[in-house]
């Protein structure tokens, strides 16, 4: 697999509101930022796979009028997400949604 | 050993970046007693934005060397952000006891305000730029509300409450301490009365970090000669030193309130306890926090009481940050690490003035660098 496989197998699954991650198929651990290559093993055996796209808010902070902050998905994965919902505090559960943000449809996450 | 060292630091300097970067040479080359023509090694560090506004510079250490007059046997330049001058003062003196070099110039710095006026920081300059991507993983960091250094320390400060249940009073106390490190110092940029109100009063940048627990980038250089012999200076050099480097993402680590501190200091942390005052990186209170903790000064998720319980004045019982830290001297391009390493040289040498810490043998220095935490460096000075 190459970095741009990755980029275009996520923008498919964004494009169709599924939330994509990364397992590795020798540690099994989950990661969300691209690379072809386990960040936690050096294994290239890898799969892209669809998430539940639930998890909760790990951290967050409200910076340039908006919310953002660090999302641990289910799966086991972290990113960062901008939040959007009512009631945004550490601990909250989020589902993920999709938007078009400069020209690219991109997760985020929201608070029921 | 250290020879010369000397500042060059403005909120807004209106010349060019080289004549700044030239004052803070002269002054060190004054001090060490040396001429331009006795440097023979070069270390520097470049990031976006801080020199006269540009994104890049080709051949960067040869065209400032150029332009300095120096001619060196040996250059290196080390782009981890703010502890990157500490490892080159233990890179330079390795050199040195190598025969590499005789007199290496450590200079480092910047026009912070080139940066700031534009609204970005030396992370976020490629905002400028859309054709430029600095990372890896594009839109999937940079589209989202902000990838900058203040929402991702915002993070950890926030973590550090949920978990520890530290305080946002308790960050405003370390600032209102630091600011009293500052008055007495005598060369700080921002002093007067603070109180932990007043840091709470001023306004929320990125929550739960308000504008005065966040360091001021300013323009400045820093110059260091490391020698073969110090000089008129004393006789200090590194005694313990580590560094550490982590490269997975915020999101991807367990827990971020994790450094890569821990690792740096590991093996003298016994050592550590044992130094006479303490100079941590203090980009953002909570960066100190997680240093106290990280290098085992005070055990995990109790920086917040520690502080409240503790003077870090220089007749305290921890002389911490003890010129007032960047927080108060502001950071030049937006890298705090020779902030602290001029103190600790001011201190070591006697010549802190009016905040001398008494019998100051030894120092511990704390780095943090990169803007998610990534870069870690310690080091111990002393005889
Ligand atoms: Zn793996």
């Amino acid at each position: 697999m190459k970095i741009e496989d990755v980029y275009n197998e996520y923008d498919r699954m964004f494009a169709s509101s599924n939330m994509p991650f990364i397992r590795c198929n020798t540690c099994a651990k989950a990661y969300y930022y691209p690379r072809t290559v386990c960040p936690f093993c050096g294994s290239s055996s890898i799969e892209i796979i669809k998430s539940s796209g639930t998890g909760e808010i790990y951290s967050c902070t409200e910076f340039n009028g908006g919310f953002y902050g660090i999302i641990k998905f289910k799966e086991g994965f972290g990113a960062y997400m901008d939040i959007e919902g009512n009631n945004i505090v550490t601990g909250r559960n989020i589902i993920i949604k999709f938007r078009e943000i400069s020209g690219k449809i991109l997760p985020y996450a929201f608070v029921d | 050993m250290i020879s010369g060292f000397a500042e060059a630091v403005y909120k807004n300097y209106d010349g060019s970046v080289y004549d700044l970067m030239d004052e803070a040479l002269g002054k060190a080359l004054e001090m060490a007693g040396i001429e331009r023509k006795d440097l023979d090694g070069f270390m520097t560090t470049f990031l976006p934005g801080v020199f006269d506004g540009n994104i890049y510079m080709h051949f960067f250490p040869d065209q400032i060397c150029g332009y300095l007059g120096i001619t060196p046997k040996y250059i290196d330049s080390l782009d981890y952000g703010g502890p990157s001058v500490l490892s080159a003062l233990w890179r330079a003196e390795r050199l040195i006891k190598e025969g590499v070099a005789e007199n290496i110039l450590l200079l480092f710095g910047g026009k912070g305000s080139d940066v700031r006026k534009r609204k970005q920081t030396v992370d976020s300059f490629e905002k400028l730029y859309p054709e430029v991507t600095n990372t890896p993983y594009r839109h999937l960091i940079n589209l989202y509300n902000s990838m900058n250094p203040v929402s991702d320390y915002a993070l950890a400060a926030e973590r550090h409450k949920k978990i520890f249940g530290s305080t946002d009073y308790q960050r405003a106390e370390l600032i209102a301490k630091q600011r009293k490190n500052a008055n007495r110092s005598g060369y700080a940029m921002f002093t007067g009365d603070l109180s932990p109100e007043d840091v709470l009063k001023s306004s929320i940048i990125a929550s739960p970090l308000h504008l005065l627990e966040i360091v001021y980038p300013v323009d400045g250089f820093h110059a260091f000669i490391v020698s073969r012999k110090s000089g008129k200076l004393r006789d200090i050099r590194v005694q313990n030193y580590g560094e550490a480097h982590q490269s997975l993402l915020p999101p991807e680590v367990d827990d971020i309130t994790v450094t890569p501190a821990i690792e740096s200091s590991k093996n003298f942390r016994k050592e550590i306890l044992k130094c006479d005052f303490y100079e941590l990186y203090d980009s953002f209170s909570i960066t100190v926090m997680l240093q106290l903790e990280n290098t085992g000064i005070v055990p995990k998720g109790q920086s917040g009481k520690f502080i409240e319980k503790n003077s870090i004045s220089v007749d305290g019982d921890l002389p911490l940050n003890t010129g007032g830290g960047s927080i108060n001297r502001g950071q030049p391009a937006y890298m705090s690490g020779s902030v602290l390493l001029y103190e600790a040289l001011l201190q070591m040498n006697e010549m802190a003035s009016g905040n001398q810490v008494k019998n100051a043998r030894k120092v511990f220095i704390n780095g943090i660098g990169g803007w998610s935490r990534n870069h870690s460096v310690s080091l111990i000075l002393g005889d």
